[in-house]
């Protein structure tokens, strides 16, 4: 079995306890290298996550979103 | 990664009802436990198992993986047959060198369902190397309020990594509060960072919360013949 190939970093959140999802991005987000990303994978529009970027990585982050519900959205977050 | 329903949320649903209750929720993927009402089995004509294929295909759904309970059933080429035809793997709770030899060849893939012990992975990884390529793997059944979990999950991951093609996350879904504070965060950043791109099957912790799983996933009217009544063990989680 050849090894698996390395793929764009999913990160689904839906799974993990409603407290431990902020922190669990942000230890993904700050594990990346510059120019890497992750795409964040939830069950409603993450803007207050957004906001905390924002406050706290200002300029240090790159927002896309790839899906916008109705059931699952989907943002590419990157760091510059 | 792919977020997965297991029939074992809901094992009296029939197949449409369960494909709908996954999508609701957004999964996109069915972990099949070979004898629940789903139907899917060894014994339909391919052309049912297709055009059972085609359907969940069309309602936004895949199949991940067919589970069976058994190392009889893992080593039939008729189960591994099934599962190709529907595009997935077959998950079995042991393997041994037949079950392996019939998956190679009939171009399936055979994985290995493991509990939280590295030492038993470290051990199914020599299989794993041993196997014709592509046709064996791992399936980590973990639980993260399991003691196990806290102590060695980490290593698991480490040594199942790169045969990990499926996980069954026991007591996510409406359980996963009593989740908070196991782990269970981090173990989702690792798999993210490592380019993760198999199954995340969700299913219930026991059996007994059937009910809250049922309504978790959006399932109408009522479960016949007062089981709820008769059977106090049940556990609702209303709320959740």
């Amino acid at each position: 079995m050849s090894e698996t190939t390395k793929q764009p970093a999913e990160l689904d959140v839906r799974v993990i306890p409603p407290r431990e999802k902020h922190p669990t991005i942000f230890q993904t987000f700050e594990a990346l290298a510059p120019g890497e990303s992750f795409v964040l994978v939830n069950d409603h529009d993450p803007k207050p996550l957004r906001f905390q970027f924002e406050f706290e990585h200002a300029g240090r982050f790159g927002w896309e979103y790839l899906e916008q519900g109705p059931i699952v959205w989907k943002v590419r977050i990157s760091k510059r | 990664m792919r977020l997965a329903l297991s029939s074992a949320a809901a094992p009296d649903l029939a197949l449409d009802a369960l494909i709908e209750g996954a999508v609701r929720r957004g999964f996109a993927a069915l972990e099949l436990v070979l004898g629940d009402a789903h139907g899917v089995g060894p014994a339909l004509p391919r052309a049912k198992v297709a055009e059972q294929r085609a359907r969940i295909e069309a309602m936004g759904a895949t199949v991940a993986a067919v589970r069976v309970a058994s190392l009889g059933k893992a080593a039939s080429p008729a189960v591994i047959r099934l599962a190709s035809a529907l595009g997935a793997a077959v998950v079995a709770p042991f393997a041994h060198g037949k079950a392996a030899t019939t998956a190679a060849r009939e171009g399936g893939m055979l994985l290995v369902a493991h509990p939280t012990e590295p030492d038993a992975v470290q051990r199914l990884r020599t299989l794993c190397d041993r196997a014709s390529p592509g046709s064996l793997g791992l399936a980590w059944d973990m639980d993260p309020t399991d003691d196990a979990f806290a102590a060695g999950g980490r290593d698991v991951l480490d040594a199942a990594w790169p045969f990990l093609r499926h996980i069954r996350l026991h007591g996510g879904g409406p359980e996963s509060m009593g989740q908070e504070g196991r782990g269970i965060g981090a173990l989702m950043a690792r798999l993210a960072l490592r380019g993760y791109t198999g199954a995340l099957a969700l299913a219930p912790s026991d059996p007994s919360y059937r009910i809250a799983w049922a309504r978790w996933i959006g399932r109408r009217g009522g479960w016949g013949c007062g089981s709820k009544t008769a059977e106090p063990s049940l556990v609702t989680l209303d709320g959740a």
